[in-house]
């Protein structure tokens, strides 16, 4: 029974390829809702759409198709379609693949203004070297500014005016599509919310769009998704007076308003990253610049909802101007309009969320931070303090003033400098301080001590610095904490080697999340390979640095402690 | 004019040092908060300038305003310094390049250094946050003796142990400065070449183990001496000053204000985000024009 129902099957396929021939389908005036309108109205400019499908064809070959237009009607300008001797017939030339395929455009067809109303007729011919495809299109046409003139030029010939021969000639500018308005931003279904501030896009932070997918258990990060998902809609309001019906092109690109050059920060959906490869359909569509096709289907006035694709590895925040041009056919109409850009800084808001709840904790904990003053005793607290108030003489005090002045000749980078101070000797004191005193809360006390000695003297009394206080102590206690530092008997040189190792890893933590504070808290801005410098050098290697020497100083002052 | 001199308070108009340590410390913590919430540059500008005339009113003396000029101009300078290469807002015109996008190594690391025009006026008003804090840190230390500040810290709960430290801390500052001088001093003679004899610089790694092993023979001795005492175990509530009622109205007044204007400024970025109330369309308002 199977093999006789395969059989059938086969046999039906056969069959399909058989019967299967080459067709020429042919619709005018065509629109994109596929309604079927077979009315032409006055000066509209209508698409012709034409089709050669073709089937079993075994190898490529040329097809001349030519159409034969009505008395009176005229084809814009085509590229590929030329103007066939003095006979009103347009034709071209399409190349058709092997086997099978299917072959198309549009032409658009507008009637002249002596053209008259009644039934018109487009023949349409397709040859190729040994077969031959007609198609006749039959549709009624209304000429409604003949009509008019016809019905004044009564009128003028009864009240005995003298009528030109010469008709008015149509003011092309006022017949034609153009933009009526834009607004930005919509949402997907077109609706302007109020409470969204007018061409402001806000753009998401896709910094850690990698860690929340991996934390989410969606591996690594699928980049197409992320383009593909529109950053804003659009709403564009078109007019058609003429009700032509029109394929037209949208694109979308902004505009630097000081230069006036197109710079990058959109994109198309199918934009991939740079990293991945474009997949085997290539890079598709242009670059720097959201585009879509639109379709008139006719109407006088039509809204389109068109959706922004923002390239978020490349746009910066700021102001801009949006460019969008409607394209189609030789004519081009282009508007502009004011848009901010605007980033969400989720990173920065993440890491000053992590400063205060690293706040919260020390307040939870400051009754063990004071328990730990008895634990050491006075002899402890005093180390503490004389520690503290080295702590401040040689770092606070240096890095405020002699900062500023490297400021001055090295800038940023003046931190690389005095970052030997703040790392290699911040961490020299702290380690030698709590190979000492080796008890929770020391290097807390040490901190708290240091930080109301630098308000007391420079009134630096500020939320970050609080803050920043706060995520040194929370980060290195728990550091020795977790490593079980206060807990171990001897500390072996390999052991603090790894110590030092992973307070250097710890401090470049601090170190970025400080100066996402200061970028959150400042508004001020600084770019990833920077941080990553800061991070590597500053929080890194100084530290580490200050960490071993640390341990060898602290190891040297035992023996003072025993004296 | 020493560095002494420039740390000392006893110039300032005298209605500054009635001033208690505790409004003091609030003044000064919300203007940090002011300073870091507001974002309209002329509104910043406002609360500079504030700071400013603060001092004309304390009467700060004239070399201390040089040292003041000369801090904020180095801070502000900073600031636009920084701002001028890592600007990331468009327009933004580059005025010179200092590493080339094709530069080898480098360009494809940075992707290119410019100094950005937009930047440096940009740095200038972010500028302004770090400003105004330093003008006015600098007027709170200018007018106060570091223990009046210390008073009010430990009339909101700040333990006397703490304090005890902190105390410490500020006393032995000049004699822990003394000591690193004598020891650059000693360091030098050692010193076994004619250029070792001058250089500072060589000497600053070798500083901080005698330094350190100082530091914990002095703490041994006052420990012995706090303990003897029974200093280190006495509640210090005596200490803690008395705070008037004028100033305590004022504080209020001005930690109320603050609350508001960052509440408003929450409720304005939140308003952002969608969720907008339409009954505070005019705090809205104020928000985006002032703050």
């Amino acid at each position: 029974m199977k093999r006789i129902f395969s059989l059938l099957l086969v046999l039906l396929c056969y069959l399909q390829i058989g019967f299967a021939e080459n067709q020429l389908k042919a619709i005018y005036p065509f629109n994109m809702n596929q309604k079927v309108v077979n009315e032409v109205k006055g000066n509209t400019t209508l698409p012709l759409y034409l089709e050669i499908f073709t089937s079993d064809i075994p190898k490529g070959q040329d097809v001349q198709v030519s159409v034969e237009l009505p008395k009176d009607f005229t084809a814009l300008p085509v590229h590929g379609w030329e103007k066939l001797g003095s006979d009103n017939t347009i034709a071209t030339t399409w190349k058709l693949p092997s086997d099978f395929g299917r072959n198309f455009d549009l032409v658009y067809l507008q009637a002249q203004e002596t053209a008259v109303s009644g039934e018109k007729y487009i023949k349409i011919k397709a040859t190729a070297q040994d077969w031959q495809l007609k198609k006749d299109l039959k549709f009624k046409f209304v000429a409604e500014q003949v009509k008019q003139n016809t019905k004044k030029s009564e009128k003028q010939l009864q009240s005995g005016e003298v009528v030109s021969k010469k008709r008015k000639k149509v003011d092309k500018s006022k017949f034609n599509w153009y933009i009526q308005s834009i607004v930005l931003p919509v949402d997907s279904m077109g609706i302007k919310d109020d409470k969204v501030a007018d061409g402001v896009i806000y753009i998401k932070d896709t910094s850690l769009e990698s860690f929340r997918n991996r934390m989410m258990g969606g591996g690594a990060t699928n980049w197409s998704a992320v383009f593909a998902h529109p950053a804003c809609h659009l709403l564009l309001e078109m007019r058609n007076p003429q009700s032509d019906v029109r394929v037209l092109k949208f694109e979308a690109e902004l505009i630097d308003k000081a230069t006036g050059k197109k710079v990058p920060g959109l994109c198309t959906s199918g934009k991939v990253n740079l990293e991945n490869n474009e997949g085997w359909a290539g890079q598709t569509g242009s670059t720097d610049s959201s585009t879509a096709l639109i379709s008139l289907d006719g109407k006088k006035a039509q809204s389109f909802i068109l959706p922004i694709y923002v390239d978020y590895l490349n746009i910066l925040e700021g102001n801009y101007s949006l460019r969008v041009t409607v394209s189609g056919n030789g004519q081009v109409k282009i508007t502009e309009l004011p848009v901010n850009i605007t980033k969400k800084h989720n990173i920065g808001l993440a890491m000053v969320g992590l400063a205060m709840l690293a706040f919260v904790i020390v307040v939870l904990f400051s009754g063990k931070i004071k328990n730990c003053i008895y634990l050491v005793g006075a002899k402890g607290a005093i180390t503490i303090a004389l520690f503290a108030a080295i702590a401040f003489g040689g770092i606070t005090l240096p890095t405020t003033i002699l900062g500023d002045f490297l400021h001055v000749f090295l800038g940023p980078f003046s931190g690389l400098i005095t970052g030997v101070l703040s790392g290699i000797l911040q961490y020299l004191l702290i380690v030698s301080l709590v190979v000492l005193y080796r008890k929770p809360g020391v290097l807390a006390l040490m901190f708290i001590v240091r930080y109301i000695l630098s308000g007391l003297m420079f009134g630096h009394f500020t939320p970050i610095s609080i803050l920043s206080c706060c995520v040194n102590i929370v980060i290195l206690e728990s550091l020795l904490n977790f490593s079980g530092f206060y807990g171990k008997k001897d500390l072996t040189t390999k052991y603090m080697l790894a110590i030092s190792v992973a307070l250097g890893i710890a401090d470049a933590c601090i170190t970025f999340i400080n100066l996402e504070q200061l970028m959150f808290f400042y508004r001020l801005y600084y770019a990833d390979w920077y941080l990553a410098l800061y991070m590597i050098i500053n929080g890194f290697l100084y530290s580490s640095i200050g960490a071993w020497c640390g341990f060898k100083t602290g190891s040297k002052l035992r023996q003072v402690m025993g004296e | 004019m020493s560095v002494r001199q420039l740390w000392e308070g006893s110039d300032a108009a005298s209605w500054t040092q009635k001033l208690t340590g505790h409004t003091k410390l609030i003044i000064l913590f919300s203007f940090a908060v002011l300073t870091i919430t507001i974002d309209n540059p002329r509104s910043l500008f406002i609360l500079f300038t504030t700071t400013l005339l603060l001092h004309v009113l304390a009467k700060t003396s004239l070399y201390k305003w040089r040292a003041l000029a000369v801090l904020l101009l180095l801070s502000l300078w900073g600031s636009m310094f920084s701002q001028a290469l890592f600007f990331a807002q468009t327009p933004r015109t580059p005025l010179f390049v200092l590493i080339s996008p094709e530069m080898q190594f480098l360009g494809p690391l940075t992707g290119g250094l410019y100094v950005y025009r937009e930047g440096i006026l940009y740095g200038a008003v972010q500028g302004l946050r770090s400003a105004s804090m330093m003008s006015l840190g600098l007027l709170v230390c200018w007018t106060s003796d570091p223990r009046q500040l210390l008073q009010a810290l430990m009339h909101w709960n700040l333990p006397p142990q703490t304090a005890f430290m902190l105390v410490t801390a500020i006393r032995f500052l000049p004699v822990l400065a003394a000591e690193t001088g004598e020891v650059i001093t000693a360091l030098q003679l050692r010193s076994d070449s004619q250029n070792g004899r001058s250089s500072v610089i060589r000497h600053l790694p070798y500083i901080a183990k005698p330094l350190l092993a100082r530091c914990l023979r002095r703490a041994q001795t006052l420990a012995l001496s706090v303990i003897s005492r029974g200093f280190f175990s006495a509640s210090a509530r005596s200490l803690s000053g008395k705070w008037p009622g004028k100033e305590k109205l004022f504080c209020g007044c001005l930690i109320l204000l603050t609350i508001c204007i960052v509440v408003s400024k929450i409720m304005y970025l939140v308003s952002e985000q969608g969720l907008y109330i339409g009954a505070l369309r005019q705090i809205y308002d104020i928000t985006k024009l002032y703050l």
